[in-house]
């Protein structure tokens, strides 16, 4: 047989076999997202009580709200869940939620102090809009996000992987966030079932 | 271990032999090598662009990448984020050019990762730096005293657009994307005094002679620019203030963003180019000041070309006119006016700590009566230094002229980090009209008479600014 042409049999199993190693490789399943991370039922399930950061029906003030969230399946399913109970309604009380509807926590990263979180376009897509509005859905992921979980000092928005200006098109979410204690309702309120600071 | 780093090796692989989707390019800062990595924003994954360096070659220093996080750029300004603190720069034109080069289209958000940087440092502030990290590309300006008068030279780079506008005596250049070397503020001025300022968008060198005498000439050659001027050696009288007020006008939105959509489809974009049209007469009929719009129909307008409008103006005051909405879309009570001034609460020191440590039910000082002691302000430029003491009056002003006529609840004077508010050169506010998802504020707003009211009591409060400190 012709040298080269024994040599080029020679290369093209070997790239044959490259490939594939790669497409083995590939075919396995990639991660899931942090919100679908499937708990696993053999662990037995521990809550921890944790603070959210919600808005008023006024939208001037961000009111502290305990509830226990599910903690077993490690941090980005701990935030995922903190996420879900912050954008639901709590009956027969002055706060609402003000994550808009249908928004996804996609991916949660640590990153040193920073917290990343990214969301999905509906944060965008279906947020009314306003200052004040924004500012609640910000501060309130931030908030409580710093709040409950002292390893982290800021917290970084993106929205489909990607860093954006604004949601809105006025708070500033281009940099990590901060604690931001100004939002916090000075005052407590009326009973309402839910966890006042008094000064 | 996850299944994604089995993948790694052949990842690298596959970037070390098909590197289209990352380029590496040199880059000179301050004359000192360094080299950066592109990863294009396409198709590339925020997990990816997290656990790169682990993807970079092994002669890096490690320590340099322990301090990085993620670098953005848009628009020229570069933005990294490492663990100590932040920084903002203006992008090496070779940055940028390299940039459109490889494919990443300018104005879109990228990464990059440097290797290494090394800033020349403009403004420190308490947790943030204001640097370029780029060589000057206005070189220098050189006086030299005539038999009868006084020649200027400027040396900046060739490719610089510029404009130049005469005052009187006074003659100011405008470089598009010009850095100002530090060699400027150390001109010789006996002759003429100097203004610099510098910008992320422009920067602008003003010549005002100290003697009675004309501008005899402008020369321009490429990358050089030569004055000439006739002067005597009487002192020249400082000019009476004859300088317009100009205040730039925001209508927020616009076009294909609506912006807030309230009670009965009531939208901002269209209430706020209304409130913005009637300040703008009210203006230049009453005060006699240059009115600018951003926008004066229905087009949409970037966040970043807003204040560059006003920046290239020269603007004294910038109004950002805004609705507001309720965070949740079943309840509607939210209600009222207000007006801001940006802040910046981006305090990672002790105090975060403390609010932690103290936020327990029936413990002292957690919550501070005021937002103004609540806010930690962390200043980002000279510039927002100097202009934050005037944008807090022109927004109390506003606000305390809001409560004689106009029948809305005043939600007072409060801050938020606006991305809109940041990058503009002059005091600065935004007022939220009211709530276009509350049926009444929506109501008020759609009522020509209490339009105009509206309209009259913010004029009132700019009138009271503008007595107060550009008189």
């Amino acid at each position: 047989m012709n040298k080269k042409i024994l040599w080029f049999l020679i290369a093209l199993v070997i790239a044959i076999g490259i490939i594939a190693v790669i497409l083995i490789y590939r075919s396995r399943p990639v991660p899931e997202p942090a919100g679908q991370i499937p708990v696993d039922e053999q662990k037995e399930v521990v809550y921890k009580e944790v603070t959210l950061f919600m808005s008023d029906t006024d939208a001037m003030y961000l009111v502290p709200v305990k509830v226990a969230v599910q903690d077993t399946a490690g941090l980005p399913a701990f935030v995922s869940e903190i996420v879900r109970k912050l954008s639901e309604p709590i009956a027969d009380s002055d706060i609402v939620p003000s994550i808009p509807e249908g928004t996804k926590l996609l991916r949660v990263y640590p990153y040193g102090k920073q917290l990343i979180l990214d969301f999905s376009k509906e944060i965008v897509d279906n947020h009314p809009g306003g200052t004040s509005a924004e500012m609640m859905t910000i501060y309130s992921i931030v908030n409580t996000m710093l709040y409950n979980l002292p390893d982290f000092d800021s917290v970084y928005i993106t929205v489909g992987g990607m860093p954006r200006e604004t949601l809105a098109g006025h708070i500033d979410i281009s940099e990590p966030i901060y604690f931001n204690k100004g939002l916090i309702r000075p005052a407590p309120a009326p009973d309402t079932g839910t966890t006042q600071f008094s000064e | 271990m996850t299944v994604r780093s089995h993948i790694r090796p052949f990842f690298l692989l596959f970037i070390l032999l098909f590197s289209s989707a990352f380029s590496k390019i040199e880059l000179n800062y301050s004359g000192e090598k360094s080299s950066a990595t592109f990863i294009q924003e396409q198709g590339t994954k925020l997990y990816n662009l997290l656990d790169i360096k682990k993807y970079i070659t092994a002669d890096i220093n490690k320590d340099i990448l322990n301090d990085l996080l993620i670098i953005s750029a848009k628009n020229g300004i570069l933005k990294i984020n490492y663990k100590t603190g932040m920084v903002y720069g203006v992008a090496h034109k070779k940055l940028l050019a390299a940039v459109k080069k490889n494919g990443v289209f300018l104005g879109t958000d990228f990464y990059l990762l440097l290797n290494k940087i090394i800033p020349e440092f403009i403004d420190i502030g308490a947790n943030s730096i204001f640097i370029t990290n780029s060589r000057p590309n206005i070189y220098s300006v050189n006086i030299e005293e005539t038999k009868n008068g006084a020649t200027i030279s400027v040396l900046f780079s060739e490719i610089l657009k510029y404009k130049i506008r005469q005052d009187g005596q006074n003659l100011a250049i405008d470089f598009d994307n010009g850095i100002l070397s530090r060699q400027i503020a150390h001109t010789d001025t006996s002759l003429l005094n100097i203004e610099q300022m510098q910008s992320a968008q422009f920067s602008r060198i003003t010549f005002m002679p100290k003697f009675i005498g004309k501008l005899k000439g402008v020369d321009r050659y490429p990358g050089k620019i030569i004055i000439n001027y006739l002067l005597n050696k009487k002192i020249r009288q400082p000019d009476k203030p004859t300088k317009t007020v100009t205040i730039v006008i925001d209508p927020g939105h616009g076009g294909k963003d609506p912006g807030a959509i309230g009670y009965k489809g009531l939208k901002e974009k269209n209430v706020v180019l209304d409130i913005g049209r009637r300040l703008r007469k009210m203006l230049k009929r009453e005060l006699n000041v240059n009115a600018i719009m951003t926008r004066d129909a229905d087009y949409f307008v970037t966040l970043d070309n807003r204040t560059k409008i006003a920046n290239r103006a020269n603007a004294d005051l910038f109004i950002a006119i805004h609705c507001n909405a309720a965070p949740y879309y079943k309840v509607n009570t939210a209600k009222g006016i207000e007006v801001y001034f940006v802040s910046e609460a981006r305090d990672r020191s002790s105090k975060e700590v403390e609010a932690r440590e103290n936020a327990q039910p029936g413990k002292q000082g957690y919550v501070e009566k005021k937002h103004s002691d609540d806010l930690q302000m962390i200043l980002l430029s000279q510039a927002y230094r100097a202009h934050l003491t005037k944008s807090s009056a022109l927004a109390k002003d506003i606000s305390s002229s809001l409560t004689s006529d106009v029948s809305m609840e005043n939600r007072g004077v409060r801050q938020a980090m606006f991305y809109v508010l940041r990058g503009a050169n002059m005091p600065s506010v935004l007022i939220e009209l009211g709530f276009v998802t509350n049926p009444s504020d929506a109501k008020k707003l759609t009522d020509k008479k209490y339009k105009q009211r509206l309209t009259k009591d913010i004029f009132e409060g700019i009138k009271l600014y503008l007595e107060q400190f550009e008189k």
